[in-house]
């Protein structure tokens, strides 16, 4: 049996992580959890994700510098921004490096299974 | 526009009164101080033209009144005087004129000087306005930050307990079930209902406050999210 698809989960909102762990776990994924931007940073390059979800505020380091960081490191990797905000979407086009999916809290479990399900559909091929 | 003359000569009580109606003023009159700041209390008024020497209560102590009493009402006062030497015009802005026209008036420089005090009331009011709709698009962002990331929680939640039940009660199908789904059903649909207000708030720019009776003489002020823009 091949490894379990893995997401990280860098979100400073304990009720998000918790959710998006139950959420993980429904649909078969692995979960590494992160409580701010540095921490996932480390994360990422610690544990070897397939996937990250990240709220866009946080300390420390937010979001979409954690985006670009990632993005810098590899172009093709899938990242997913979620914010309690909702004036992001137009900005979010203007940033070097968009993430692969975008959801404004409180989001339906139903869109975000479907994002994270066709993302890891093109993780598949992944080197 | 409201304007409230303080005025105790007669004939230029009744020269300024009929000139600024016939501009399209509604004019009050007072013959003193004290009459103008009864009535100014009474009928909050934000324009006020007043002589100085009056009996009872002069312009200066009008001024110095309304600076002192009215902090939070606008009033613009222009102060008619024959006194036009430096030292009275710096008494006269130090007591809280905006504006002073000079005795014997010409309509015209009275007509110019009505319509900058106007023009100051406006702006005045306009400011007033964008600072209160500042405050409620701050609040707005706080409230949806604060309220969105709990509700992430509820409506999440509610639907993995949805998605639990069908898949527990895949063939089987059990009345107490259906119901259980049907309740985790209303709670996604009540948070998503929340978030939408939540949501409607953050983009006022035109918000219209509703008043709803609640009471003898009292009324709550609600904003109305349907009416506003």
């Amino acid at each position: 049996m091949g490894k379990k698809f893995k997401i990280l989960v860098v979100d400073d909102e304990a009720v998000t992580r918790i959710l998006l762990r139950r959420v993980n776990n429904h649909f078969g994924f692995e979960t590494v959890e992160a409580e701010d931007g540095e921490e996932g940073w480390k994360l990422f390059k610690e544990t070897d994700p397939d996937l990250v979800i990240s709220d866009i505020y946080m300390p420390n380091m937010n979001g979409i510098q954690l985006l670009s960081n990632i993005k810098k490191c590899n172009k093709n990797f899938k990242v997913i921004l979620i914010t309690g905000y909702s004036n992001f979407h137009g900005m979010l086009d203007m940033c070097l490096y968009p993430p692969d999916g975008f959801l404004e809290k409180p989001f339906k479990i139903e869109d975000l299974g479907r994002l994270m399900k066709t993302l890891a559909g093109n993780c598949e091929g992944k080197d | 526009m409201k304007i409230l003359i303080a005025e105790d000569e007669l004939v230029s009580r009744k020269l300024l009164t009929k000139t600024l109606s016939q501009w399209g003023h509604e004019v009050s009159t007072a013959c003193d101080g004290q009459e103008a700041w009864e009535m100014l209390q009474s009928e909050g008024m934000h324009f006020v033209i007043t002589d100085w020497m009056m009996p009872r209560m002069d312009g200066i102590e009008l001024c110095k009144q309304i600076r002192h009493q009215c902090e939070d009402q606008l009033v613009y006062i222009i102060l008619l005087t024959a006194k036009n030497r430096k030292e009275d015009i710096v008494l006269g802005m130090e007591a809280g004129a905006d504006d002073f026209i000079s005795k014997p008036f010409d309509l015209n420089e009275l007509l110019a000087r009505v319509r900058a005090g106007e023009r100051v009331l406006e702006l005045e009011t306009r400011l007033i306005e964008v600072t209160k709709l500042k405050g409620i698009q701050q609040t707005s962002v706080t409230l949806q930050h604060e309220i969105n990331n709990p509700l992430v929680g509820i409506m999440g939640n509610a639907e993995l307990l949805m998605m639990a039940l069908k898949k527990s009660s895949q063939g089987a199908s059990s009345s107490d079930t259906a119901k259980m789904i049907a309740l985790a059903d209303e709670i996604v649909q009540m948070s998503e209902r929340i978030s939408a207000v939540v949501e409607k708030l953050r983009n006022l720019y035109q918000p219209v406050v509703a008043h709803h009776p609640v009471g003898d003489n009292l009324s709550a002020e609600m904003i109305d999210l349907h009416g506003s823009k």
